[in-house]
């Protein structure tokens, strides 16, 4: 009589100590701090990386990318076969999925999701979206629901990214549900099927999100995620000091080993994953020199640079891509070299007379005024006259598109953990413009060629062959400066557990895997 | 009567000035003003009823003609930056901006009263003293830095209140008006209401600190008067502890002057306002002008300019009301 | 029978006599010294450092203060008290050149208002109620944001807010003045409209606009720095207080010193230009003179 009851017992003692000892793993907000926040979270648009942010959390795509591995794994597609020729992808989707509302995950809801940007007769559709291109859709042929869960995307020509491609936020499926009832408000109203759902977004401040209970993978272990913007370095260090916030990768560099040595803060640094650089607008003069750019290279004292500058979170650069892409070749580190001499000497000849008037266009938050002051420094004592255009980014890269800037700092991280991420933006077809309007360039066609090329073939032997040719070319023709590589640390307060790293240097962190130890 | 009745038809005059000299302005910006906005995210169709609205082809007077209109229409026209219709920008941000002015309102005339009374009735020379000199640090010291110390020792060091924000993160609320004290009252949400003010003390301290000088000033002159005036009279007339009466009487005597005072220090304060939300992370008309003017976006500009300057407008005139009705003795001829 | 308490004579000099005037001025004495120290330090900056405050040295950035560098280095290593020498040039240059442009306007429009009265009184005290129906700092912003960031503007900004305050007080003296018998009866002597004027009016607007003109400097160093903190008047590597501040913000946990003497120092400017106008008002403005 007292057996099954004590076995009953012991069963549930059991199983509660189990419970007991995951549930301190569960639960808990995390406050992030992030440089801004969209007015809107609209894929469509690029409307900063907070909204990313919040988009990487509350969606998910066909495919995720891992950024330590670097390869395309599952996410609201199981699998994915490809065909021979590299035409066409045919995705079979996860079964007994639910949208956050509810709603059910279907091949349909897929197609359309992913048709919205060019359909002008969707009902969230609204004139001006243009980042589709990214997740390749300019290239897409047909993009077919063949049934119930079977997705067809044929492509036009090859390409060997395109699996990454649909890791990016504008390729996240969002309910069809949602998409009929919210229409072109889908902004604010976001539904996706992402570990956490959008609870309540303040457009231009914060997003509250709230964990998933029904995500495929898994409840997520935080109960709340708040995502909030501040204006400025020094708010998030004062909010990450007070406790307030306890994730962030914004805060000013100058506090980083202060808080390594402190037991309420962890930091960690990132590997040297985003490339920061001076872009040489090939429309303008003077920089349309190359002389002139070549000047500019060698009168940059790197080392300081990284150490006034960036607290020394960087590492010596020496090409378009950095130590962490496949494809990186360290040939070019020779042109980090300061050497003022060297670039006095170009200054003479490009016959041009000194002090050459120059404009150096940046944006107004985080390091990049000072990276402008001590460059303008550098400028100046090779027989530069700089003028420093401090700008917000909407208006920078406003006048990156008119081709109305001359010198402009820049950051650039891969979106995808492939390296065709970084040299594209060398396109003249599909990405032309931009800071360096390299289409100007004298070997524009040939950087071309050999960036189709590069997403062309998914042999790596011949991709690493061709990237290496590409960095090469960027080297002598110089449409970037190269200032380094930027090594960003995450900051976290000291019980947060489970930060992926590498997502979050780069900029595109999901934080599923996170805890909080209580 | 007739001279609140002049003042209230004033009112809207005085408004149109404002309006009409923040458009004149602005129109002084060398150059296209849209040449320096990110058409990104507007789209052809906006960008143009935006173009439309800022008519910048057609003659000065036929701009000023369709400002004014849309004006009396209630429309403000879309932000040049992201689209979005300057009635919702305001409706989200100028709350949050009259919160702390009407705050640091409350806080400075508390300081300085109280100050005020301290430094009239002691007879201590060196706390006169002391407090009198706080007031001149009090309206000497810059209102960032200040911002910036108290952030350092009471919200971080010391850890009694929160570094920025206007509410904590992830509490959950609902907005009615967007003036959170009432929202909150009206939803019965205590959580909230606590989390606001706790987030509201600091940044309204900050502000209060140029008032509360100038406040605990005249709070002191005014008491003076009093005091010297009745202590003669009512030392030998009552037999009670003329101390209370005196400091009674004098009081209120001195109010007065400290409100009309405050409320002609209200333009100070919104002033103050938006340079405090930079500090502190508040969501309001500091931030939204500032970064107007870092994007070149004059619609949010002028918007925000605007309505900044009514308010000012209509609470001086609030105060002037207030003034005459309590004290029609000092009616002066204007 | 002289009294312990007079004054005993020194050669020419009364320590009476300085005892007095210290009574009767000390808050003003105190401020104006330190006033002038400051404008010291800020025009002869190049001889009290050997440092140049736009030159970076990385290899001594972000130091405490020694012996070296009594205030310090700032992130780019420049020494932090040098920077404070020559960040006083852009503020005190705006806020004395502010000032007087304001007051030379101010009395131009007031006397015009006053003395013409009419249609041109009107017209000239409404413009100016206008001006006064924005929130200074809030006009200064609005001007500088069409006209754009840099010095000139913030001074021009500036200037016109500070404007209908004198034009204000200007024509209120003179209003009153106008009607004092005196001034009419030397009207009626016949003298000639500028005599009177300057002869008669101009004298008695001299304490109030003093009263006026020190509160306002006060201000105008306040809105001065408030503007370059917000980035919208000198441009780095400038020195200058306001920026230095803004600049500083972020390591104000890492490296306080950088944020924190040129705040001490514009609190301590301004709060001398305050006890100088305290000073003065107390013992200029008629209707103040015996209070405590």
């Amino acid at each position: 009589m007292v057996y099954p009851l004590l076995k009953r017992l012991l069963v549930v003692i059991s199983l509660s100590l189990c419970w007991a000892a995951f549930a301190q793993e569960r639960g808990g907000t995390l406050v992030v701090a992030t440089e801004s926040m969209g007015d809107t979270l609209e894929p469509g648009i690029w409307t900063g990386f907070g909204s990313i942010h919040v988009l990487d959390n509350v969606g998910e795509g066909l495919v995720k990318s891992d950024f330590t591995s670097g390869d395309p794994t599952p996410g609201l597609a199981e699998s994915w076969t490809i065909s021979e020729d590299g035409l066409t992808y045919t995705f079979k989707i996860r079964q007994g999925v639910k949208f956050q509302d509810g709603s059910d995950l279907t091949a349909e809801a897929v197609v359309r999701s992913l048709s919205r940007y060019t359909n002008a007769e969707d009902a969230s559709y609204t004139e001006g979206f243009y980042m589709q291109s990214g997740h390749g859709a300019g290239n897409w042929a047909s993009l077919e629901a063949t049934d119930a869960s079977t997705v067809t995307l044929v492509l036009n020509q090859p390409d060997s990214t395109q699996l990454h491609r649909l890791s990016r936020p504008s390729a996240y499926i969002i309910s069809s549900a949602a998409l009929d009832s919210f229409g072109t408000d889908i902004g604010t109203n976001y539904v996706s099927a992402g570990p956490f759902k959008l609870e309540k977004f303040v457009p231009g401040q914060e997003a509250t999100l709230v964990a998933n209970e029904d995500y495929y993978g898994g409840r997520p272990y935080l109960d709340q995620l708040v995502l909030r913007a501040y204006p400025d370095e020094a708010s998030i260090l004062a909010a990450l000091e007070s406790g307030e916030v306890t994730f962030t990768t914004y805060a000013p560099f100058t506090s980083v080993s202060r808080l390594q040595a402190s037991d309420t803060t962890n930091v960690e640094v990132g590997p040297a994953l985003v490339d920061l650089f001076i872009g040489a607008s090939a429309k303008n003069a003077p920089t349309d020199n190359l002389d002139i750019r070549l000047a500019v290279n060698y009168a940059i004292n790197r080392e300081t640079l990284i150490l006034a500058g960036l607290d020394g979170m960087a590492a010596m650069p020496s090409s378009i891509l950095s130590p962490t892409d496949f494809g990186y070749d360290p040939a070019g580190e020779a042109i980090s070299t300061y050497n003022p001499d060297l670039a006095k000497e170009h200054i003479a000849k490009s016959g041009l007379p000194t002090p050459i008037t120059v404009d150096l266009a940046f944006e107004s938050n985080r390091f990049w005024p000072t990276l402008a002051e001590l460059i303008k420094a550098d400028l100046e004592a090779v027989g530069f006259q700089v003028n420093l255009d401090r700008l917000d980014s909407g208006t920078f890269w406003g006048k990156a598109g008119e081709g109305a800037l001359q010198l402009s700092i820049n950051q650039r991280s891969t979106f995808v953990p492939d390296p065709n991420d970084k040299v594209a933006i060398l396109h003249s077809v599909s990405s032309p413009g931009g800071q360096t309007w390299h289409e100007l360039l004298p070997r524009a066609k040939e950087m071309d060629a050999l960036i189709d090329a590069g997403v062309a073939t998914s042999d790596e032997a011949e991709r690493l062959e061709i990237y290496k040719q590409i960095q090469a070319l960027a080297l002598e023709e110089m449409p970037y400066i190269y200032l380094g590589y930027l090594t960003p640390p995450v900051f976290s307060a000291k019980n947060v557990q489970g930060i992926p790293l590498a997502a979050a240097a780069a900029g595109r962190f999901t934080l599923e895997g996170v805890w909080l130890e209580q | 009567m007739t001279y609140l009745l002049r003042r209230l038809l004033w009112l809207p005059v005085i408004m149109w000035a404002v309006a009409s000299l923040t458009f004149l302005v602005l129109r002084l910006v060398p150059g296209d003003p849209f040449a320096s906005v990110a058409n990104q995210v507007l789209d052809a169709g906006q960008l143009e009823r935006t173009r439309a609205v800022w008519g910048l082809d057609e003659p000065l007077w036929n701009q000023y003609g369709v400002f004014i209109g849309n004006l009396v229409r209630g429309d403000l026209g879309v932000s040049m930056s992201s689209g979005v219709p300057l009635t919702r920008l305001l409706f989200e941000k100028l709350p949050p901006t009259i919160e702390l002015a009407l705050a640091a309102l409350i806080v400075s005339s508390f300081i300085g009263v109280g100050a005020g009374v301290v430094s009239s009735t002691t007879r201590n020379k060196f706390l006169d003293y002391s407090v009198r000199n706080l007031s001149i640090l009090g309206l000497s010291v810059p209102l960032f830095w200040v911002g910036i110390m108290l952030i350092v020792v009471f919200a971080v060091r010391l850890d009694w209140l929160p570094v920025g924000g206007r509410i904590g993160a992830g509490v959950d609320y609902q907005t009615v008006t967007n003036f959170m004290l009432l929202d909150h009252v009206i939803t019965g949400n205590w959580v909230a209401l606590g989390s606001f003010l706790q987030h509201l003390t600091l940044p309204a301290l900050a502000v209060s600190l140029t008032s509360a000088g100038f406040a605990a000033r005249v709070a002191r002159s005014s008491m003076l008067e009093v005091i010297r005036l009745d202590y003669t009279r009512t030392a030998r007339a009552k037999g009670l502890r003329e101390s209370v009466v005196i400091l009674k009487h004098a009081l209120r005597n001195a109010l007065l002057p400290v409100l009309t005072l405050q409320g002609l220090q209200f333009g100070t304060l919104l002033g103050g306002a938006v340079i405090t939300e930079l500090v502190f992370t508040w969501p309001g008309m500091g931030r939204m002008l500032l970064d107007g003017i870092l994007k070149r976006d004059y619609a949010v500009v002028q918007g925000a300019v605007i309505f900044v300057a009514f308010t000012y407008v209509l609470v001086n005139f609030i105060v002037d009301v207030l003034y005459h009705v309590v004290d029609p003795r000092l009616r002066k001829s204007s | 029978m002289v009294s312990s308490r007079q004054s005993t004579n020194v050669g020419t000099v009364s320590f009476g006599r300085v005892r007095r005037i210290w009574k009767k001025y000390d808050l003003a004495i105190v401020g104006g010294v330190f006033v002038m120290l400051i404008l010291f330090c800020t025009i002869f900056a190049p001889l009290l450092t050997p440092y140049d405050p736009t030159v970076n040295d990385i290899k001594v950035r972000l130091q405490g203060p020694s012996l070296l560098h009594p205030f310090g280095t700032d992130q780019f290593g420049r020494d932090l008290l040098a920077r404070v020498l020559y960040g006083g040039r852009p503020i005190l240059l705006v806020s004395f050149l502010s000032v007087a442009t304001a007051l030379a306007l101010g009395i131009a429009v007031g006397m015009s208002a006053a003395y013409w009265g009419g249609w041109l009184d009107s017209l000239l005290m409404r413009l100016m109620d206008v001006l006064l129906s924005f929130p200074s700092v809030l006009l200064a912003i609005l001007i500088v944001a069409a006209l754009g960031p840099g010095l000139s503007n913030v001074m021009v900004a500036i200037t016109v807010s500070m404007i209908p305050i004198f034009s204000r007080l200007v024509r209120s003296v003179v209003v009153t003045l106008v009607n004092e018998d005196y001034v009419a009866a030397a009207k009626a002597l016949g003298a000639v409209n500028a005599r009177v004027i300057i002869r008669h009016i101009f004298p008695n607007m001299i304490p109030a606009i003093i009263i006026q003109a020190s509160a306002l400097l006060a201000v105008a160093i306040g809105t001065a720095t408030a503007l370059n903190f917000l980035g919208l008047g000198v441009e780095p590597p400038t020195p200058d207080w306001g920026l230095m501040v803004s600049d500083g913000q972020k390591l104000i946990f890492d490296a306080p010193h950088v944020p924190l003497f040129p705040g001490l120092v514009i609190t301590l400017t301004v709060l001398s230009v305050n006890y100088i106008g305290d000073g003065l008002r107390d013992r200029l403005d008629p209707r103040l003179r015996g209070q405590g």
